[in-house]
């Protein structure tokens, strides 16, 4: 029978990216990895041994815009982040949302792998979207400071 | 009529590469500028020139040009002073096109066929982006021979059309490092130049560990992106894009318990107040076809 696949999710630089690749194929080592990029770094990612099966996000000027739907259920799905909690990467677990999978992972700086609880990631992605709101006022006041200031 | 290289001379395009000169920017990392330079001379002597920019580099890589490669022209800039280091090359380099590289990254040569095509068949463009890859299988013949319209590049891997270079300028050396090439992108793009891609001409970029601090990367990549929506955004849609970039300023100086985005919005206030900018701005099909990421600043620390 054929196993699930275990779907990373680049919100990394490629070279990050293939230490996550590392990771995961130490810990699923007989399942087939996939990766979900934004489209324009697939070609980057063709030549990439470790991906047995690579798919395209779309993404807007504010990146992970769009939510990203896949049919399949995955084994897991690896959120890599450059920092030790994943701030900062709401939009991308949002965007990521509808996605199925037996179980999420964190992986800290590419370093390690830790389960995060599905409701764990939804509350960080409400945190920051709240966080976000609140903020938009600020921005649309500097926005508007700037415009005149500078008479754009 | 259009240029087709003869099937009997599979190398036949290696001639065009004489019309090419290649810059390279340099900075401390000497054996990766050793390993690019062994790259580009393994085949012979196949460009018009090869011009290193180097900003001051104190590792000994001029020295090692010169021993090594004295064919080379070395151009130093006196100090790091980013991109400066290739500035200094493209202008003064004398073939038709220049190909832009980082000291950490070469062409991959058997791969260029398309783009010697392009050059030789009058291609317009203001510049050519090449695939910039970690690496180029050769069995690998899936990518598209095509020279197609394109919305922006990699200094890593670029081939520049020099009358561009003479209408529109290097890059704007106050930008100091990143986000030159949107920049530049916008200038020709507004100004009616087309930028074009090759996804079969491929660039090994090494990405060598060296000199990449993530603190740099957050601070010139949130002012130069900010200087980006200031001189060139459509009018039209600055208030939002520059509502939505601010709130992301104050979002992430609180996510990543750092200053540096708020040091970079001053400082990009007061470059824009320095130089009271007069260039054409995009349209908004021009700034949508570029899709700057706006959220690319923050990724870099936490």
């Amino acid at each position: 029978m054929n196993k699930k696949a275990v779907l990373i999710i680049r919100t990394v630089s490629v070279e990050k990216l293939s230490k996550a690749l590392d990771l995961a194929g130490e810990r699923w080592p007989d399942h087939p990895l996939a990766v979900a990029s934004s489209i324009n770094r697939l070609n980057e990612l063709s030549d990439e041994p470790r991906i047995d099966h690579l798919y395209g996000i779309e993404t807007g000027t504010g990146g992970f815009e769009v939510p990203l739907v896949l049919d399949e259920t995955f084994e897991a799905i690896v959120f890599p982040v450059g920092n030790a909690h994943g701030s900062g990467y709401g939009n991308v677990f949002w965007a990521c949302r509808s996605l199925s999978a037996k179980s999420l992972y964190i992986s800290s700086y590419c370093q390690d792998l830790r389960v995060i609880g599905a409701f764990r990631l939804k509350l960080k992605c409400l945190i920051e979207k709240f966080l976000e709101d609140i903020l938009t006022v600020i921005g649309a006041i500097g926005a508007r400071r700037l415009i005149r200031q500078f008479d754009l | 009529m259009a240029r087709s290289f003869s099937p009997q001379n599979p190398d036949e395009y290696l001639q065009t590469l004489k019309r090419v000169s290649v810059a390279i920017l340099s900075y401390n990392r000497c054996s990766e500028l050793e390993e690019t330079l062994t790259q580009l001379y393994k085949k012979g002597d196949l460009w018009c020139e090869v011009i290193v920019g180097d900003n001051a580099s104190t590792d000994g890589s001029r020295a090692m040009v010169r021993e090594q490669f004295p064919q080379v022209k070395v151009l130093n800039t006196g100090g790091n002073h980013g991109i400066v280091g290739s500035n200094l090359a493209y202008t003064s380099a004398v073939g038709d096109w220049v190909l832009s590289l980082d000291d950490d990254s070469h062409p991959v040569i058997e791969s260029l066929a398309p783009v010697c095509r392009a050059i030789e068949n009058g291609c317009v463009a203001a510049a050519i982006a090449l695939s910039v890859r970690k690496k180029w299988i050769p069995a690998e013949k899936s990518e598209s021979e095509v020279v197609k319209p394109a919305f922006g590049f990699s200094s890593a891997g670029v081939l520049f059309n020099r009358k561009a270079i003479r209408e529109i300028g290097a890059y704007d050396p106050e930008l100091f490092l990143f986000t030159n090439e949107l920049h530049w992108t916008a200038r020709a793009l507004s100004k009616g130049w087309e930028v074009a891609a090759c996804d079969h001409s491929v660039v090994i970029h090494r990405s060598a560990p060296a000199n990449r601090s993530s603190w740099r990367h957050a601070h010139f990549y949130c002012r130069n992106t900010l200087l980006f929506l200031l001189r060139y955004a459509p009018k039209r849609l600055l208030p939002k894009l520059l509502t939505g970039f601010l709130r992301d300023i104050w979002l992430f100086t609180l996510l990543h318990g750092s200053g540096v985005y708020l040091k970079a919005l001053a400082e990009a206030r007061k470059l824009q107040k320095a130089k009271p900018w007069q260039e054409p701005r995009l349209s908004i099909e021009q700034f949508h076809a570029i899709k700057p990421d706006l959220r690319a600043p923050f990724s870099y620390l936490g």
